[in-house]
């Protein structure tokens, strides 16, 4: 029974199951409200808090929220409350660890929605150099920090209050998300302070480079984005994990090929039993890519729930081909 | 159920209160926060519902009787002995009076999350009629460190039956806790009387530089204003977060006679004031047509840097020879 089951998961066809349960997520956070459902403020997705049906908010506002505060006051009693935050954060992210980036994200989503356009169309994606890679991706992890230590700057009276919650001004979630609920707001520049219109002109600005960004290059955004970089500081302790065994790889490069982020150590490295990388969004295309039986795998609380089969890869390509 | 609960606790309170008035009947009072001195703005801060004092334990919402119909040119009433009531957003009530140091102040702890209304009721004969005078206030209390699960189910507006005659603002469409009425909403309030909507009452609405409408309630209670655009500042001074007040008053007159304190009367006239806080509209200073303007100037420089990228990445092999 449970052979069957395994077999059937191995064997499966990941791309679908991966589009029907992002498209059930993407309702969910978008419309989830509407429908009652209530998750709290501290979510490890870009549920966000714009989007009037949301069933969340993601913790980079009450995180860039609870940070406008004095040093003393950060020490004390707001310190706890950032804490807490952390605290329930932690517990959601602990379960599904970064797949939040590769199933749960909005934004991920219509990202792969902008790709799928972007085949369809026939268009070349482009790729980033080694070199180009090594540098962008620490970008993240300014923007992580900018957005703790800018609203500290507000708290401080070092800002003006009207930089508000700063990574939030330039995300494009906050624009492109809530026009799925039939709101345009944020589409608009804000003239009643220098600060609200620059950070105004600067998050539309993205925006039109996001949706280009998103058009050439698989998932654009996820590069930069600082909750990427907050949920790999946290990922060590989480019950769901991609392993690899080094001795099976023959580095053959096809989990590389299939890969949205270009993490090269998936292909390389074959000494780390741990394979996720900062850049991961856990979306497992390379489990379902790899030819060697149990190279790769997804595991869960140390229990394989996914892993690289022959047979599995056999059926997934013939399907491929079939498909064109 | 829970109304009801209200109601009786506060018909006992009212029951129970020594009415001692000190205010005329023919006057319009009503609570504000805005302070009557520069010393004592100076204390209050902003919040998501309106001017408050930051304590260390939470906001401390701080109101002060005002006696007038305009809202520029109502004075602040020195003194007043008489009681309130303080509904707390989980129905707690209590009694509490006017500080009176210079002014009729009052001043209360909002230590949880949503709506807080203070009533002050003053009934008294006058020329045979009995003028029942209901001033409120509802003040939110908000904090975006507690969170927001809460929220929603916090929203809706709480009808008081207990209270003879009062003026309930109805939430907007898509009302939050972060939602500022402004210029151009529509806000529409309801009037109750016995618990009941009442119908032919007469509402006015005072904006803070003065204008002014009257309008009559429907058979459900209703009365509706357009919020009209009364801040008219040179560009380099307009504030977003510049607030004014407006004052509602709805009076209604009842025939029915009784007996009140051992004195008849023929009928009662009743008058409700609430006062509230506006801000300019969104739709001042936010500007779709630039916001799409540089959203197209993003994209369209991308498409280029994208495609001159590749066209010189993808150029005419060059031998190159050596010397």
């Amino acid at each position: 029974m449970l052979k069957t089951v395994k077999d059937f998961v191995n064997h499966g066809d990941l791309r679908r199951f991966r589009f029907w349960l992002q498209l059930l997520l993407f309702i969910l956070f978008i419309y989830g409200g509407y429908a009652a459902i209530q998750l709290g403020d501290n979510l490890p997705t870009f549920s966000c808090t714009y989007v009037d049906g949301k069933p969340g908010t993601c913790f980079l506002v009450p995180l860039q929220h609870r940070m406008v505060t004095t040093p003393e006051k950060l020490f004390s009693y707001a310190g706890m409350a950032i804490l807490t935050g952390l605290f329930y954060f932690t517990l959601w992210f602990l379960v599904f660890n970064k797949a939040w980036c590769g199933y749960a994200c909005p934004l991920g989503t219509i990202q792969d929605w902008i790709t799928a356009l972007r085949k369809k169309l026939g268009f070349q994606y482009v790729t980033y150099s080694w070199e180009q890679f090594k540098k962008l991706k620490k970008i993240k992890y300014a923007l992580l920090l900018l957005l703790i230590f800018i609203p500290m700057g507000i708290g401080s009276g070092i800002f003006s209050h009207d930089m508000g919650v700063p990574f939030c001004m330039i995300c494009p979630a906050r624009t492109i998300l809530p026009i799925f609920s039939g709101d345009f707001s944020q589409l608009t520049i804000d003239f009643s302070s220098k600060t609200k219109m620059i950070m105004t002109s600067l998050g539309m600005l993205i925006t039109g480079i996001f949706l280009v960004g998103a058009f050439v290059k698989k998932r654009f955004f996820c590069f930069f984005c600082p909750m990427s970089a907050l949920h790999y500081l946290l990922s060590k302790p989480a019950l769901l994990k991609l392993k690899k065994d080094g001795s099976k790889c023959t580095k053959c490069g096809d989990c590389y090929s299939v890969c949205d982020m270009q993490i090269k150590d998936i292909a390389d490295d074959v000494e780390s039993r741990n394979i996720l990388r900062d850049d991961c969004i856990m979306c497992f295309k390379c489990v379902s890519a790899c030819p060697e039986e149990g190279a790769l795998e997804v595991d869960f609380m140390g229990q394989p729930i996914f892993e690289a089969t022959v047979q599995g890869y056999i059926k997934r390509m013939q399907k491929g081909n079939k498909s064109g | 159920m829970m109304n009801m609960l209200i109601r009786k606790i506060i018909q006992g309170f009212l029951l129970g209160m020594l009415f001692v008035s000190n205010l005329s009947a023919s006057e319009t009072y009503w609570l504000s926060d805005i302070a009557p001195t520069k010393e004592q703005a100076k204390k209050m801060r902003p919040s998501h519902g309106g001017l408050v004092i930051r304590g260390r334990d939470g906001y401390i919402k701080k109101l002060w009787l005002r006696k007038g119909n305009e809202i520029l040119n109502s004075s602040y009433v020195s003194q007043s002995e008489m009681p309130l009531v303080l509904v707390t957003p989980e129905s707690q009530q209590s009694e509490i009076v006017f500080g009176n140091k210079a002014f009729a102040d009052v001043s209360f702890k909002m230590p949880e999350e949503g709506f807080y209304n203070l009533f002050l009721i003053d009934r008294q004969i006058k020329d045979g009629v009995l003028q029942e005078s209901v001033i409120k206030n509802e003040s939110l209390n908000h904090s975006c460190r507690t969170g927001h699960d809460h929220t929603k189910e916090k929203m809706p507006p709480l009808y008081f039956d207990g209270v003879t005659f009062d003026l309930v603002r109805e939430r907007l469409p898509r009302e939050t806790f972060h939602t500022h009425m402004g210029s151009g909403d529509i806000i529409n309030y309801r009037v109750m009387l016995n618990g009941k909507p009442v119908g032919g009452a007469s509402v006015t609405m005072v904006t803070h530089k003065g204008w002014s409408k009257t309008v009559k309630t429907n058979p459900e209670g209703r009365a509706s204003f357009e919020m009209i655009r009364d801040y008219y500042p040179a560009w380099h001074e307009f504030k977003k977060r510049n607030m004014e007040t407006f004052l509602v008053i709805a009076e209604y007159h009842s025939v029915d006679g009784g007996v009140y304190e051992g004195e008849n009367y023929e009928g009662v006239h009743y008058k409700a004031t609430s006062a509230g806080n506006y801000y300019p509209s969104t739709r001042d200073y936010a500007s779709y047509a630039y916001g799409l303007l540089i959203g197209l100037f993003g994209l369209t420089a991308s498409i280029f840097f994208i495609y001159f990228h590749r066209k010189r990445r993808a150029g005419v092999y060059k031998e190159k020879r050596l010397a």
